[in-house]
């Protein structure tokens, strides 16, 4: 699991806040994170400008929670 | 600069939308050339292509010979594109060129062997001798035919060898084939299109659509006429791959990421040992999923090793991949460049020590190009992301190790589990090694090396399937049984007797090859029977009983120089240890011929051990029914009692302490090779055993004439058999010594053996079994006590056959309606037994009242009820039997 740095771009959208490692941007260029709910495939999708691969937009993934502090 | 286009259904086409994309050599970021963009539309018509080509049968319905030589003309176009292949393949892909020209060799190599084993030795269909079922008999067999259309997602690492891979068995099986080359290096995949069209594989059979992994991935995954995909690629897309491949159940291989071991043991070679992890991890820039990127080295040998580790790397040449003398080339891409720029940086934040490399590398006369310089961190903790991680370039984590057992163990803790390397001076500690690694392929004393014949595939995360080799043809193909029922009359398969209510099963087969030699004197004919079977040393299989009377000591003479022993430990209740004990004598004299001596238990123990003697292992690993598919040890049985025919049947009887009841072997090639009925062996029989076994062999008729799976064969045998022990039971009780009326009893238990072993018993079998396995009653002395009481049970299903019993019995059933005629039998067998002196009541016998209710329970258990005349169920009915017979 990645912890936050000092160095990392920080941005607060609706609430919810995103956290990206300065080498990642600068890498990938903005991210756009869309949803889809199809069969066999249901979650987000997280695109970008400057894909990384061909495979960009494939993988739909889910947002987890941490366990809090006991 | 030179312009690819999609291949879709023969013909080489614009992108539906016609957009292109360029492809660039990595060595000098140059573009190299344009090449179509294929989309939705595109991937959809190329399904519907090979979609199409599959149904036709055009390809599918191709002898596999016929196949083998189109692929063989495939494999020439290859050949005669193979230096434009070559140097395409290196301009593209960043292999070096003294690599990159093997790869066309190693392209018609595979296609040739694999599709000529295809052709020749693949198991198109099998023979199933032994289905496992002996209730369902018939003709089984499998036939191996191709799934379908196949998508082929192939990687960037090897662009031409890939596709060769997901094509060839693809096509040898009958397939037709999608490929999707990476979008990075997609030209030699289009080259190898054109070698197909030239060659005349058909149109459809194999279409080639370069294009974007997030739009024509997603097509290939889900798209329902697809019917497999095969991916070399990430875990990531892998898994993304395999769950969208579930919503339509597509049939999935996968060979995704590694972060493979390669072990030096502290007696390596230490030259060979470095040159091994430097081929195992820098080749082709350290771009193989199989690379060895954990390198794990003793301590004992750690510091040296280390220093000629980085001293070897430092010597490596990296340099634009087409000039002979570059030992590395250039990673693929930029972002290729950028993640492992990263993972560097990373290795370095958690402490690894940075040995060698570590940055770019400029080429002298290049502008540009994502060089990357052989990197090697040392004192690593496998706990380190860049040692979990794959990262997919020249980077190689240096473990330090104290045991073999702890280099296992960081070798398994890994998610992956894909390729991997041993490098001893000693072959069978490296192998040691080696068998704890899980993994998929281990390479001692060398790395990377291929075979086509050789299967490759992941452990764990690494994969799904097997590439390569006979088990990679098996995944493009799929398993059909065919049952062709032994019967074509709904009356004769025991199956549909579930769903009527006539249990009557019509139809049969007799089969029942024992050769029986009978009368005064026959037990002379057994040293011919020996070398009838071409066999020598005979062991003759007795119990202490028998042994004692001098019958055994009879046969050792009759055998002369063919008896290698006599082993007499057979004890009345024969279980599985006391057969396996059998074995063990029968293999130490080296018998190749058994020969049984006694009543039912020895004959049953002697079948138990010619099967374990021709099979091998123990007698427990032979417990079944009609598996057999060859003679066994030949046995010839000659019995002492008249009897449970066991010289002719089909089963043996064996106790098993495990179970805690009698299990069976059930087979036609158990039956006794020859059964020799000489009088002077039951000659000696005591008047209680006599008479017990008597009726033994009148349970095996009656319950054979009357059984669901009675026939007009076995009916004749079991009549006669009654009407012989009806007639000379009392003749033997009288005088022991009639050599006639003992013989016409041995007949008489064999051919109610021969009946019984075909149409089966029933409930007085089954309510015998249970009294025998808890009161140890005699299994005689049980069935006649239950017989006429479960003859009258069954009186209104079986009664022509009950009353043609009594007339076999020698009632006068002149004047008798059928019914009375068949009370009568029963009355009969009853005299019978007051006549000889036959216990009639369980009581007698030593069974107690109190514990009928749980023999009643046990028996409506029992398989021999299944065959019974009156179908049974319910156990109140047995304890209302088993009350009468009390």
């Amino acid at each position: 699991m990645d912890n936050i740095r000092e160095s990392d771009l920080i941005e607060e959208v609706d609430g919810l806040t995103f956290v990206i490692g300065p080498e990642v941007y600068q890498l990938v260029g903005d991210i756009t994170i869309s949803y889809t709910d199809e069969t066999g495939r249901k979650g987000f999708i997280l695109t970008s400008d400057k894909p990384l691969g061909e495979w960009d937009g494939l993988t739909a993934c889910t947002i987890g929670t941490l366990p809090g502090p006991e | 600069m030179e312009n690819y286009k999609l291949f879709i259904n023969g013909e080489f086409v614009d992108a539906a939308s016609g957009k292109t994309f360029e492809v660039i050599d990595p060595g000098t970021e140059q573009p190299m050339a344009t090449v179509a963009q294929a989309g939705k539309a595109d991937a959809e018509a190329a399904i519907t292509a090979a979609r199409k080509a599959f149904d036709s049968g055009i390809w599918s319905g191709l002898a596999p010979a016929a196949r083998l030589a189109k692929i063989q003309d495939f494999a020439d176009q290859i050949a005669q594109q193979g230096l434009r292949l070559a140097a395409t393949e290196s301009m593209n892909a960043g292999q070096i060129i003294n690599l990159a020209k093997v790869m066309p060799l190693l392209s018609i190599g595979y296609a040739r062997n694999i599709s000529h084993y295809a052709a020749t030795k693949f198991p198109w269909e099998e023979e199933i001798l032994a289905s496992g079922n002996a209730f369902g008999p018939g003709r089984e067999f499998i036939r191996r035919e191709p799934i379908g259309v196949c998508v082929g997602i192939i990687p960037w690492n090897f662009p031409m060898l890939m596709a060769m891979w997901k094509m060839i068995p693809a096509l040898a099986t009958g397939n037709t084939v999608v490929i999707k080359p990476a979008s990075y290096t997609p030209l030699t995949a289009l080259i190898l299109a054109e070698a197909a069209k030239a060659a005349g594989i058909p149109k459809g059979v194999i279409n080639v659509i370069p294009g974007s992994g997030g739009e024509v991935g997603k097509i290939l995954c889900t798209h329902p006429d697809v019917d497999k995909i095969a991916f070399t690629g990430s875990t990531a897309v892998g898994r993304e791959i395999m769950r969208m491949g579930s919503a339509t159940v597509k049939k999935v291989t996968l060979e995704l990421g590694g972060k493979s071991a390669n072990i030096i043991l502290d007696d390596a070679d230490l030259n060979l040992a470095v040159e091994g992890a430097t081929y195992g991890t820098f080749s082709h820039q350290g771009q193989i999923c199989e690379s060895g990127t954990r390198v794990l080295v003793s301590s004992k040998i750690y510091d040296q090793f280390v220093e000629m580790f980085k001293k070897r790397a430092e010597a490596l040449r990296v340099g634009y991949q087409m000039h002979p003398t570059s030992h590395m080339g250039p990673l693929v891409s930029k972002e290729q460049l950028a993640t492992v720029e990263g993972y560097v940086k990373m290795g370095k934040e958690e402490g690894a020590e940075l040995i060698t490399g570590g940055k770019r590398v400029e080429v002298q006369g290049i502008k540009g190009g994502y060089y990357y310089a052989p990197t090697i961190f040392a004192n690593v903790k496998n706990k380190m992301r860049i040692a979990q991680e794959e990262i997919f370039g020249p980077v190689v984590c240096v473990i330090k190790y104290d045991s073999d057992e702890e280099a296992v163990a960081i070798a398994n803790d890994s998610i992956y589990g894909l390729g991997g390397g041993v490098f001893s001076s000693n072959t069978a500690r490296a192998e040691r090694v080696a068998r704890g690694v899980r993994t998929g392929t281990i390479w001692i004393n060398n790395y990377h090396i291929f075979s086509d014949f050789c299967p490759f595939g992941g452990y764990k995360q690494s994969g799904v399937g097997r590439e390569l080799g006979a088990p990679g043809l098996h995944e493009y193909t799929q398993v059909k049984r065919v049952h062709v029922n032994y019967s074509a009359d709904r009356n004769t398969s025991m199956n549909f007797t579930l769903m009527s209510d006539n249990k009557k099963v019509e139809g049969f087969g007799y089969n029942c090859p024992t050769n029986v030699v009978g009368g005064h004197g026959a037990l002379s004919s057994i040293y011919k029977e020996v070398a009838n079977f071409s066999c020598r040393r005979a062991l003759i299989i007795t119990d202490p009983g028998v042994r004692k009377a001098g019958l055994a000591d009879l046969v050792k003479d009759a055998l002369v120089d063919f008896c290698v022993g006599i082993y007499d430990k057979v004890p009345p209740d024969p279980d599985l240890e006391s057969v396996d004990g059998a074995v063990d004598a029968a293999r130490e004299l080296r018998a190749d011929c058994i020969v049984s001596v006694g009543g039912g238990s020895v004959i049953d123990t002697a079948k138990g051990v010619c099967v374990t003697l021709k099979n091998g292992g123990k007698v427990n690993d032979h417990l079944n029914f009609l598996v057999l598919t060859e003679p066994q040890t030949p046995h010839i049985a000659i019995p002492t009692t008249a009897g449970t025919g066991s010289e002719v049947t089909n089963a043996a009887v064996l106790t098993s302490k495990g179970a805690g009841r009698k299990l069976y072997i059930v087979d036609t090639h158990i039956m006794p090779n020859t059964a020799i009925l000489d009088p002077r062996f039951t000659m000696t029989l005591p008047k209680p055993l006599t008479v017990s076994t008597a009726m033994d062999a009148m349970t095996h008729a009656v319950e054979a004439l009357t059984s669901i799976m009675s026939n007009q064969i076995c009916d004749g045998q079991a009549l006669h058999a009654i009407r012989l022990i009806s007639e000379n039971l009392p003749l033997v009780v009288a005088d022991g010594k009639n050599e006639k009326a003992r013989l016409n009893m041995q007949v008489a238990a064999t051919m109610a053996g021969w009946a019984f072993t075909i149409a089966q018993v029933g409930l007085a079998h089954g309510m015998a079994h249970t009294v025998g396995a808890l009161h140890h009653v005699p299994h005689g002395a049980a069935c006649g006590i239950v017989l006429p009481k479960v003859m009258r049970f069954n009186v209104d299903y079986a009664t022509d056959k009950l009353a043609l019993v009594a007339q076999a019995l020698g009632v006068n059933t002149k004047g008798m309606k059928e019914r009375e005629a068949a009370l009568a039998a029963a009355d009969a067998i009853e005299a019978l037994m007051k006549k000889v002196g036959h216990p009639t009541r369980l009581r007698d016998v030593g069974v107690s009242e109190d514990g009928l209710m749980m023999c009643a329970f046990h028996a409506a258990a029992d398989t021999a009820d299944m065959f019974n005349a009156r179908p049974v169920s319910d156990p109140m009915e047995i304890i209302e039997i088993y009350k009468q017979a009390y």
